[in-house]
């Protein structure tokens, strides 16, 4: 039983043992919500390091990636989305807490809502 | 306006699928036993249990739980592993998509041989559940001298 257990644990290592092409690629669930100041993206990402975690916006395209060791199992995370207009690109921010991902969003001026003085006229 | 908040590779969505076909193919090609919810990942978080020779190794996936939010009791024929994750939406915000749902769950997991409850460890890292569940100390082979 310790042989079989001893090399099934050699073999595993042989093919889990990451390079990148064995890491399993998912998709990660995501909230996305939104108050008046920006969105924000909750992505489940257990396991995944702080180093390995890519937030990209480009033009309205919205990538996430990152990597994760689950015991012996390596994991990519990667989910891309169509974001609305008026998100300030140069702002966006993310932090990784407890295999939580929060990204933030932050709408441009222009997007955000005014309120509008309605003057009475005496 | 255009429309917001598209996948923009919907094949991948569906690789998902594909993650659990290939771990229970290599489930059946080692000594690893995937374990997991009846249908709902609300059932129990994905989890791998390991026989790691000495011990038992339990891997589970708990996103946003923090090492308060997770329960573990031995004994010395198995352990149950009990947590919840309540519902965590940010307070003031409008919800576009909700797929992280809160859950809840409780699995008892009873070993083939006996193990040291006293020595069982534990520990919640990024997410990532670890329970190591050493064998009972009864069960490690020993080296018996030969007279000659």
């Amino acid at each position: 039983m310790n042989t079989e257990s001893a090399m099934s644990k050699s073999a595993s290592r042989d093919v889990q043992k990451s390079t990148p092409e064995n890491i399993a690629w998912v998709s990660p669930r995501v909230d996305i919500y939104e108050n008046t100041e920006e969105f924000l993206l909750l992505f489940d990402v257990p396991g995944a390091t702080l180093e390995s975690v890519q937030v990209e916006l480009h033009r309205n395209e919205l990538t996430l990636e990152a990597k994760a060791d689950i015991g012996r199992n390596s994991r990519g995370y990667r989910r891309a989305f169509q974001v609305p207009d008026g998100i300030r690109a140069d702002a966006v921010a993310a932090e990784l807490r407890n295999g939580i991902l929060q990204v933030h969003l932050p709408k441009s001026a222009e997007e955000k809502p005014r309120k509008i003085r309605i003057e009475a006229p005496n | 306006m255009r429309s917001s908040w598209v996948d923009v590779d919907r094949a991948f969505a569906e690789s998902e699928l594909f993650r659990r076909q290939l771990d229970a193919w290599f489930g059946g090609a080692s000594s690893r036993q995937v374990v997991r919810g009846q249908g709902t990942w609300n059932a129990l978080p994905d989890a791998t249990l390991l026989d790691e020779g000495t011990e038992y190794v339990i891997t589970a996936e708990v996103p946003g739980l923090t090492p308060e939010e997770v329960a573990l009791d031995a004994t010395a024929s198995g352990i149950t592993i009990s947590g919840q994750r309540k519902n965590n939406a940010p307070e003031g915000y409008a919800a576009h998509r909700i797929e992280r749902s809160s859950f809840r769950f409780a699995r008892t997991l009873t070993f083939p041989v006996k193990v040291d409850p006293d020595r069982v460890s534990a520990e919640v890292k990024a997410g990532v559940l670890t329970v190591r569940v050493p064998k009972s100390a009864e069960l490690q082979p020993r080296r018996v001298a030969v007279a000659g």
